[in-house]
């Protein structure tokens, strides 16, 4: 039988991780699907534990990044693309895990919609010994025919979906083009901007969960890099002229909200990015001094009171 | 030899007049191994009727846009890449034409070069009649390349820009670069094929053949009828700038300055020119020459102003 759902899973190091994400594809109450698991060169054990689950399981492959491929998650995404060959894509990362249902009721939605509608779900953080946060009432959670609506939506519902909280067709991928393999830092943000960008309809499950494991090292930990961070404010410059060109609007509110948040990352990591992409957060610029002037004033007409 | 079939896709809107010179030169091609898509965005004269006849050559296919898709020439051309069935693809506009053995040299020097991407040929303007077509790119231009940036950097020297039918490229490509950018109205083919070079390793020049691309008498559709399509077409601009910056380094790209030199150009003409000081980080350059230019215009005028009140104290006192 021909596989309806490819799953693709880029993994680097996760030996203790994998195999409770596997496990969830794995649990699927939808069955027909191919996983395709691409490593990025684990020196770990994660090649032998992921092995050892596979096997007698035939709609699993583990695939290996050649070497002359780009090294990153977003190559081997793009490795995923090509060797796999069904209708419809979930991505997932290497930690994170989806419920049972997620596959069957995003399959269900989307089957009934056009060729290029996209589907969303419930989605929460789980990990680091907390307890699970699921995210409950997000205006986000919602079916939207206008991707204007959903992202402005996302402002009120922490700013986005994970990835694998979405289903999308194939179709649609190749339309937009394959994951940015150049970005270090908001890959998926960028990709999936394009994806909404090019949708016509989304439409959310909202009987279906996608956990996104919170990581053990801070978030904070992968600001530690300049290059990498300059990677993240490019890849908002093209998120912010792709969405320029799709609405044709001067100013788009999604993106100078996301700034305001990049802003305050970049800030504290590297603030001569700030300097050097100045242009760029001329409005968050404007708005820390706005504030900045205002707390000086409080301060000083306090400390004259006393 | 083997033949591998080539898909020809031309959107096409009211062109009923123009087409049938089109077509011919589809269907006067010397290699035969081809299907032509011809893609209707809802046109409104008679091109249904022009293009019927041509339908009984059973390699010509003729499709409206469907409903359901944005309306518009790339979203005609994605249409046609979605049913086509060539393992490379030609694309062609509605009112252009291509020399009669142009795919038949192109896939011979595929053929013989397994993996180029792209390949490409000179390409020449004309007005009514392609017997009085002239190039306008410098001849050192056209050469083969090895990678994509190498063939943008040497179209920038030149001060150059391609037109899209004068390539024929590997399906395969689409897979790194993606299909035509649907909500873009103008400067369709510059962002498509900047995409598909930047995605390219082998670029061949294919010599003695020739694509020609017709300018219009009377200039067609303004791309500067609205401010929102000013907007539209500088962050078009910024998407290739900011693409070029992310895999090639923070650096100036003389073929990016040379396409914001000509919307700064047509910009200043316009009505929205104001909508260049919006932008004045991505028209540094242009600004600062805009600056230096006024400077001396301003110098100009006041010399010939004072040799004139000179010459005028003279004649007074004589």
């Amino acid at each position: 039988m021909i596989p309806e759902v490819s799953v693709i899973i880029p993994v680097f190091n996760r030996e203790n991780l994998i195999i409770e994400t596997l496990k969830s594809v794995k649990n699927q109450i939808f069955s027909n699907w191919e996983c395709c698991i691409v490593d990025d060169g684990s020196t770990d054990n994660s090649i032998k534990n992921i092995q050892s689950f596979i096997q007698r399981d035939e709609r699993f492959k583990l695939i290996r990044r050649s070497l002359e491929s780009k090294k990153g998650a977003a190559s081997c995404r793009n490795i995923g693309l090509q060797n796999t060959s069904a209708k419809f894509i979930q991505f997932l990362d290497s930690d994170d895990i989806i419920s049972e249902n997620k596959i069957r009721n995003q399959l269900n939605l989307l089957k009934e919609s056009d060729e290029f509608s996209i589907s969303t779900c419930v989605w929460g953080r789980f990990g680091k010994g907390l307890p699970d946060n699921l995210f409950l009432k997000q205006s986000s959670y919602s079916n939207y025919t206008n991707s204007e609506d959903f992202l402005n939506s996302l402002k009120g519902s922490k700013g986005y979906f994970p990835p694998h909280a979405y289903l999308m067709q194939r179709k649609l991928i190749e339309k937009v083009g394959p994951w940015n393999e150049n970005l270090s830092l908001n890959d998926d943000g960028e990709f999936m901007m394009r994806i909404i960008a090019n949708t016509t309809e989304i439409k959310c499950a909202l009987e279906s969960i996608a956990w996104y494991r919170l990581p053990e090292k801070n978030n904070l930990s992968n600001y530690g890099n300049i290059e990498a961070v300059n990677s993240a404010i490019l890849s908002w410059k093209l998120v912010d002229n792709s969405l320029k060109i799709r609405f044709k609007k001067k100013r788009i509110e999604y993106v100078e909200w996301a700034k305001g948040r990049l802003f305050i990352n970049v800030k504290k990591s590297f603030p001569e990015l700030i300097e050097f992409h100045k242009p760029f957060f001329t409005e968050q610029i404007r708005h820390t001094r706005r504030q900045n002037s205002l707390y000086s004033r409080v301060i000083r007409k306090i400390s004259q009171k006393f | 030899m083997q033949q591998p079939n080539v898909s020809i896709i031309i959107p096409t809107y009211n062109r009923a007049h123009l087409i049938r010179e089109t077509l011919d030169s589809v269907w006067g091609q010397l290699y035969k191994n081809w299907e032509c898509i011809i893609v209707d965005d809802g046109s409104t004269d008679s091109t249904s009727e022009i293009v019927k006849p041509y339908l009984e050559d059973l390699r010509f296919k003729y499709y409206e846009r469907p409903l359901n898709r944005h309306k518009g020439a790339n979203a005609c051309r994605n249409y046609g890449i979605e049913i086509s069935k060539g393992e490379f693809l030609q694309f062609l506009d509605s009112d252009d034409i291509l020399s009669p053995d142009k795919i038949k040299h192109q896939i011979e020097l595929i053929i013989n070069n397994g993996d180029a991407d792209l390949v490409f040929c000179q390409w020449k303007r004309f007005q009514n009649d392609i017997e009085e077509s002239q190039s306008i790119v410098p001849s050192d231009f056209y050469t083969n390349y090895n990678s994509g940036i190498d063939f943008l950097e040497s179209l920038g020297e030149n001060n150059s820009f391609m037109c899209s039918h004068s390539y024929l490229m590997n399906k395969n490509i689409l897979n790194k670069s993606g299909y035509w950018n649907e909500y873009l109205e103008s400067n369709q083919d510059g962002e498509f094929f900047f995409r598909v070079l930047i995605n390219s390793k082998k670029i061949i020049f294919c010599p003695d053949v020739t694509v020609f691309y017709r300018v219009s008498v009377i200039n067609s559709v303004s791309s500067y009828s609205s401010a929102e399509k000013v907007r539209q077409v500088i962050a078009s601009w910024q998407l290739m700038e900011n693409q070029l910056i992310l895999k090639y380094g923070d650096k100036l790209y003389q073929y990016i300055e040379n396409g914001k030199k000509r919307v700064f150009i047509d910009l200043n003409k316009s009505r929205y020119l104001k909508i260049k000081f919006e932008n004045r980080d991505f028209f540094k350059y242009q600004l600062i020459q805009e600056k230096r230019y006024l400077k001396s215009k301003r110098f100009h005028r006041r010399l010939i102003k004072k040799i004139y009140n000179l010459f005028n104290k003279n004649d007074s006192r004589s």
